[in-house]
């Protein structure tokens, strides 16, 4: 209330800032600014409003190291690919998350990998572009998070443990198999077998968190696979076992908070 | 008139101050003086709680050279609606630096308190909440600015905050094809 009457004493019906110089905005308050106003708004105005803007906006790494593809929406994928070459330029190497949501395809992930060798964090949705994940991975060094949704593939098992072995020092996984639900029911599709881990995982010493939505792990398995992570904290998996197994799972396993999610 | 309500404050809060010590006297630049719950002032404000904790708070009124009268009353006004309306309201620490970090959207009274604000008066009051080292009223404040720019083009950012376009034309050249390249398909 107070202030309307200043700004009324000062010009009256004024809309618009009467003295204040917006363009010499501190720039860490405008780098405060620009973060909560999110890239995608800063590459469609603020980056190009003047040259002080411009100059925090592109001169400051920092903005650009979580880049989140999946809020890019309504647009051809040509201008995904300039979208994310800008975002990764900006990013100066610094970029340390990278979320590709459904239209990311191999071009793009590899143009990733390159310009971000010290990403920690990758999201991937993988919907039949048959991205090579695991070759991507293998040159994230500082790789932490890895979390991919694959949409059919050959064989997940496999994937898992390629995954793990290209990546033995990963802290959180998650590794999700999306399929057509009646696909579930053809037991044909899904490989139950009692046995043991067909590909064994190496053993992955700073592993706290796995996520694996797949039904057709059985209990030896995962038997097999909190075995090999030592540290495992968290392990949330598809009801790919009844509800008694994983009781069990869990009282054998105190160090374990395990999840059962009913898909 | 200002400058008398001023004169009865200081007269006002030198009696409060002498009585009752949990409040402390901040002066604007322009000789102003207002007094805010010491709590409070130590809890939202990181500079505010060194000069509390260092003694160096002058009864008299602790001179605040950066920050005007307007600015200043906004900032006890914020910290007096924060130690009242939400004791239970837990400071989230965000950090700048992550994008993804938890930035606690303002409660209904922030946002009220922050949508009344002129320009001018918003402009003020982030610089204080940036001098002063109140994250919380930065954050509040710093949301405010990138509602007033977000879905806007260049121009209507430009015109919002009356901002001159000062680029050369050959930068405004090399601009003008970059939001072509990347927003415009063929």
């Amino acid at each position: 209330m107070l202030s309307c009457s200043y700004s009324h004493r000062k010009r009256p019906c004024s809309t618009a800032a009467a003295t204040a110089d917006w363009a010499a905005l501190p720039p860490d308050i405008l780098f405060t600014v620009f973060l909560k106003l999110g890239q995608h708004d800063i590459f469609c105005g603020a980056d190009s409003v003047c040259t002080s803007w411009r100059r925090i906006a592109l001169g400051e790494p920092a903005l650009w190291r979580h880049v989140d593809m999946t809020k890019v929406l309504l647009c051809s994928m040509r201008r995904l690919a300039i979208i994310l070459q800008k975002n990764m330029n900006r990013s100066a190497g610094q970029c340390e998350s990278f979320s590709g949501g459904i239209r990311c395809d191999q071009s793009m992930l590899t143009y990733v990998v390159q310009r971000a060798p010290s990403l920690k964090s990758l999201c991937l949705l993988d919907y039949r572009h048959r991205i090579n994940v695991v070759g991507a991975i293998k040159k994230l060094p500082l790789l932490e998070c890895l979390k991919v949704a694959f949409f059919e593939p050959a064989c997940f098992e496999k994937t898992f443990q390629s995954v793990c072995e290209a990546c033995p020092r990963l802290k959180k996984l998650s590794l999700r198999h999306i399929c057509l639900p009646w696909a579930y029911r053809n037991k044909e599709n899904i490989e139950i077998h009692g046995g043991p881990l067909k590909y064994p995982i190496p053993v992955m010493h700073e592993l706290r968190s796995l996520r694996l939505i797949f039904y057709g792990f059985t209990e030896k398995k995962l038997v097999a696979i909190i075995d090999s992570c030592p540290v495992l904290e968290y392990l949330h998996i598809a009801p790919c076992i009844s509800d008694e197994k994983v009781q069990e799972l869990q009282a054998r396993y105190a160090r374990l908070k395990i999840v059962s999610a009913h898909y | 008139m200002e400058v008398d309500k001023g004169k009865g404050e200081a007269e006002e809060t030198r009696k409060v101050a002498e009585a009752d010590r949990d409040t402390v006297t901040l002066k604007s630049s322009d000789g102003k003086l207002f007094e805010v719950s010491k709590e409070a002032a130590a809890r939202l404000s990181t500079v505010l709680a060194g000069m509390i904790a260092g003694g160096s708070i002058d009864d008299n009124g602790t001179d605040l050279k950066q920050i005007g009268s307007e600015a200043l009353e906004n900032v006890v006004d914020y910290c007096n609606k924060h130690a009242n309306s939400i004791p239970s309201a837990a400071l989230i620490s965000s950090s700048i630096s992550f994008n993804t970090a938890p930035f606690k959207e303002p409660e209904e009274w922030e946002r009220k308190f922050v949508d009344r604000l002129s320009h001018d008066a918003l402009f003020d009051l982030v610089e204080a909440a940036n001098f002063l080292g109140m994250e919380r009223l930065l954050d509040v404040t710093c949301h405010k600015i990138s509602e007033m720019m977000k879905g806007k083009s260049p121009d209507q950012i430009r015109e919002v905050f009356n901002i001159k376009n000062d680029y050369t034309k050959e930068e405004l050249e090399e601009i003008r094809q970059e939001l072509a390249w990347a927003f415009y398909d063929d």
